[in-house]
């Protein structure tokens, strides 16, 4: 699998942190591009599956890193563009 | 006469066949009441002092190493799980090879709502020559009960009773005592006999409200799920066909926490199986099966005789608390 375009460190932070600087961030990567992010948080395996079945996001990977786990996602041509984030996020 | 633990705890091993209570006296009506809602007779029936207890015996009672435990059990009995089964998104049993000696699955998820069909669960766990204890707490006096159990636990909360923990064990299950070591000292599991007659008349009650109101909180069921769709961005877990009192829904990029203070401050008392909201910080193990969004989770338990009232300004009030919690 080729290199991530963006690689993410969400540690310390708690739901629905991780989720959120994972919506965010996948905004700055090309479609068909694949951002990783690393967390700790033990919801953030269920939180980002569901995410991405929600907003229509490819899950790709999901493996242990350190204390927590590393998840790999392709950015899609999704159909709402701001993956649902409010205004101001 | 004795009720209940204190009967199976002095026959060890062999629980079966205590003396039932006298028919006519209060407590033998209640338990007469209780039994018939199960299915079962009187002598059927232990008390225990909380659900929980009730839960652990049963499937413990079951004495076999292989134990087979739906992932959206309570943790009570996925604790005794050998193989955890898994679940469809709505929370149903996922086909699976038939064969262990001993299957837990629960009739109505208290977390989800979702219905298993017990009883055609049961027939093909007979079928196969295991045995079925489930977890009947959330139907009882709402849905015509299952009969394909072997044996059966009920949290009498769940139907707005006193902390009492129910067993059903029918008498010809093969079952036994998993604390034979507290046998002379029954008196821990002693029940005081007027929280059996409670726990029948809270059945009662229950009941009759249930089959009063059933229709109208179905259509609040289906208007907040309306609701939710058409806000957006909110992952709503079980099965629309699920009981109706029981919702459950997530919301993307909210904190739980945060929901139940909303919700609280507009004088809502609502449940979350998120993780900031759980002593252990982890979110509740039924969405994680059920693949639903953990954070911003919101869970309802409805009483049947919540006016229309509170529940209407529910439902107004929802799009303003989702939003100002997103915000926040």
């Amino acid at each position: 699998m080729s290199t991530p375009a963006l690689e993410i460190d969400t540690s310390g932070l708690r739901c629905p942190l991780p989720v959120l600087a994972l919506a965010r961030r996948i905004l700055e990567i090309p479609i068909g591009e694949t951002i990783a992010m690393t967390s700790d948080d033990p919801a953030a395996g269920p939180d980002v599956h569901a995410w991405a079945r929600m907003t229509g996001h490819t899950f790709l990977l999901e493996e242990s890193s350190g204390n927590g786990k590393r998840f790999l996602v392709r950015r899609e041509a999704t159909h709402d563009p701001s993956n649902g984030l409010p205004e101001g996020f | 006469m004795n009720l209940g633990a204190a009967s199976f705890a002095m026959q060890g091993g062999a629980a079966h066949g205590q003396p039932s209570p006298e028919a006519h006296s209060p407590v033998g009506q209640a338990c007469q009441e209780i039994a018939s809602r199960l299915g079962v007779s009187p002598h059927e029936l232990y008390f225990l002092g909380d659900g929980p207890l009730a839960h652990t015996l049963a499937l413990a009672g079951l004495a076999t190493p292989e134990r087979q435990v739906s992932a959206i059990e309570r943790s009570e009995m996925l604790a005794q799980a050998k193989k955890t089964l898994p679940v469809s998104p709505a929370g149903h049993l996922l086909e699976c090879e038939m064969g262990a000696n001993a299957y837990s699955l629960g009739w109505v998820n208290g977390e989800i709502g979702t219905i298993q069909e017990i009883d055609s669960w049961g027939t093909r766990i007979h079928q196969s020559g295991g045995l079925l204890h489930t977890d009947l707490s959330y139907g009882l006096g709402i849905l015509p009960t299952p009969h394909e159990w072997d044996i059966a636990s009920i949290d009498a909360r769940a139907f707005g009773g006193p902390m009492l923990g129910i067993m059903a064990l029918k008498s010809r299950t093969r079952w036994s005592n998993p604390l034979p070591t507290f046998s002379p000292s029954f008196g821990q599991f002693h029940v005081d006999q007027r929280m059996v007659i409670e726990a029948a008349a809270a059945l009662k009650r229950y009941t009759a409200l249930a089959k009063t109101h059933y229709e109208r909180i179905s259509t609040f069921n289906k208007a907040l799920r309306g609701r939710c769709t058409a806000i957006g961005n909110i992952d709503i877990a079980g099965d629309p066909a699920g009981i109706p009192h029981i919702i459950t829904f997530s919301v993307l990029y909210a904190q739980g926490e945060e929901l139940v203070r909303a919700f609280a401050l507009e004088g809502f008392h609502v449940a979350s199986g998120s993780a900031c909201v759980s002593t252990n910080l982890e979110p509740s193990h039924v969405l994680s099966a059920t693949g639903k969004l953990t954070h911003g989770n919101v869970r309802l338990t409805i009483a049947y005789d919540e006016p229309d009232d509170s529940l209407n300004r529910f439902l107004e009030i929802l799009p303003r608390v989702v939003e100002g919690v997103r915000q926040a």
